[in-house]
């Protein structure tokens, strides 16, 4: 057996999202059995062929507990893998092999939260390590500082560079009905902005919005019983090289590198096969990391990547077409919105930001501070 | 009731114990390599050989950020990743002659700060470095 056997075997055919915004007076498990909901119908399938279910708030300890209850269904297969905001590429994993065992024949992985309109309190994604909260750093900002610093410090990457990436992405947000944040920005404005935790100001970093996801995952002979287009789980790998930043290995080079490989691998494709490329920009920095450990660009030369309006509509190599964390969602975890503009892109569901004859996607998760990384690859029935 | 319990304390406490007594220890593995933060097994190698030393307290910035903060607050502080002349790196605030501006690089010592009613905090000053 090897990791390769799994390609192909299982794919996403249902997708939503609800209350990408600010739901004031919503709970996390309300807005999660919205996307829930939104999935089934998506892909046509009853909740009562659910039997597999991943769900995570940033509220619940026993996610899947509560939102098998609150569904009221009773799976024979449940995951609370918790890596952060990588959680769900790695609970699609779990998916993936739990339907091919024959543990279950329908996975829903779900997440709710309402980290906006609680006010910011979603204290379980900002646990700090014990060693570092002697020092005050700003969570999660300054661990992300202290990686762009070092690579400005060792490449030359500029804070021009960083804020081409904000720039790309408010473009993008701009072009997506569903995003939070739907202004443009230059990037002098980008520049001016407040510094949080130097060299990251307040526009380098995410949003804080509510918002909850689900997807529907079965096995492949099922695929064209359900859903409009399947998107098939070509590649998938997770790895983590810390917890906390000060104990990465080297602050420039984050697990992408062995999750992107791995992922490759039993998807049987390179980084210039990719024809959609999301990637989990918690911080502008992010975008530059990811771009180089998953071999879009060598290492070093991830700021040069970015610029011109390279990864912006128009450019390129078009990156977030959602517009991202930055720009279009970002409720405390990311990592299953990341995965649905993959698939929608596979789809050809983006409209104006639709990316032409899309037929492999890649969808790249960051969990705790760049700790861990978990990359899925995604194609179409023509890439079987 | 005694069951399996164990006495003494675990290497985290004895670490913050030997702080307070003014003396900033690491741990060091039966492969000769140095660890930190404080833990019970050896990182990588497994096993729990080791031994406590004394730091040399010499160091250099791996990484740092100024974090702005209000005058009334304190002003702003530098949060960074020190890299010990033993190998290990952690996270510390530096604190700095005035007028410094740290850099990537540059050579910080370890001090103590001891205080009144808590735990002592190892910090690295910048800036007076021989």
């Amino acid at each position: 057996m090897s990791a390769e056997n799994l390609r192909g075997k299982t794919a996403v055919v249902g997708v939503a999202q609800a209350g990408v915004g600010n739901c004031e007076g919503w709970q996390p498990l309300e807005l999660m059995g919205l996307a829930v909901q939104g999935a089934l119908d998506d892909a046509g399938i009853a909740l009562h062929e659910v039997d597999g279910l991943c769900a995570t708030t940033g509220s619940h300890y026993f996610a899947s507990l509560s939102a098998a209850e609150y569904l009221g269904i009773q799976p024979s297969f449940t995951s609370c893998d918790m890596n952060g905001g990588s959680s769900f590429m790695s609970q699609l994993l779990q998916g993936v092999m739990a339907i091919e065992a024959g543990l279950c024949k329908t996975v829903v992985i779900a997440y709710g939260s309402n980290a906006r309109s609680n006010g910011g309190n979603h204290a379980g994604l900002i646990e700090t390590p014990e060693w570092e909260q002697l020092y005050r750093p700003r969570i999660p900002v300054t661990g992300y500082a202290l990686a762009a610093a070092r690579h400005m410090h060792e490449y030359g990457t500029t804070r021009e560079q960083l804020a081409e990436v904000v720039v790309a992405a408010r473009s993008w947000g701009a072009m997506n009905p569903e995003a939070f944040v739907q202004d443009k920005i230059d990037l002098e404005t980008v520049l001016g902005a407040k510094i949080i935790s130097d060299p990251l100001s307040v526009m380098d970093c995410c949003l804080v919005t509510d918002g909850a996801a689900a997807m529907v995952l079965v096995a492949k002979d099922r695929a064209k019983e359900y859903g409009k287009k399947a998107a098939y789980v070509l590649g998938s790998s997770s790895a983590t090289t810390h917890r906390q930043i000060d104990q990465m290995p080297d602050l420039t080079t984050t697990a992408a590198v062995q999750s992107g490989e791995r992922a490759y691998q039993m998807a049987g494709v390179q980084a210039s096969d990719i024809d959609a490329i999301q990637l989990y920009d918690a911080f502008s920095i992010n975008v530059i990391l990811f771009l180089e450990d998953l071999g879009f660009c060598a290492k070093g030369e991830g700021g040069a990547f970015v610029s011109g309006g390279r990864i912006a509509p128009g450019g390129e190599r078009p990156v977030n077409t959602n517009g991202g964390g930055i720009s279009c969602v970002h409720p405390g975890m990311y990592g299953l919105f990341c995965m649905i503009e993959a698939i929608r892109q596979l789809r050809g569901e983006c409209g104006d930001r639709q990316i032409q004859s899309a037929e492999l996607a890649l969808a790249h998760g960051n969990g705790g501070t760049l700790s861990s990384q978990a990359t899925t690859i995604f194609g179409t029935e023509a890439c079987l | 009731m005694v069951g399996q319990s164990i006495n003494g304390h675990g290497p985290w406490a004895e670490y913050q114990q030997r702080l307070n007594a003014g003396q900033f220890c690491i741990q060091q593995g039966g492969n000769g390599d140095y660890f930190f933060y404080p833990r019970v097994n050896v990182p990588a190698q497994g096993g729990t050989d080791w031994q406590w030393v004394e730091a040399s307290g010499r160091a250099s910035i791996y990484s740092l950020s100024r974090i702005p903060q209000r005058p009334e607050r304190g002003g702003d502080y530098y949060v960074a990743i020190v890299e010990l002349a033993e190998g290990p790196r952690l996270m510390s605030q530096l604190r700095l002659n005035l007028d410094a501006q740290p850099q990537i690089g540059d050579s910080v010592l370890a001090i103590i700060e001891q205080k009144e009613d808590a735990d002592a905090l190892l910090v690295f000053q910048h800036g007076e470095v021989a």
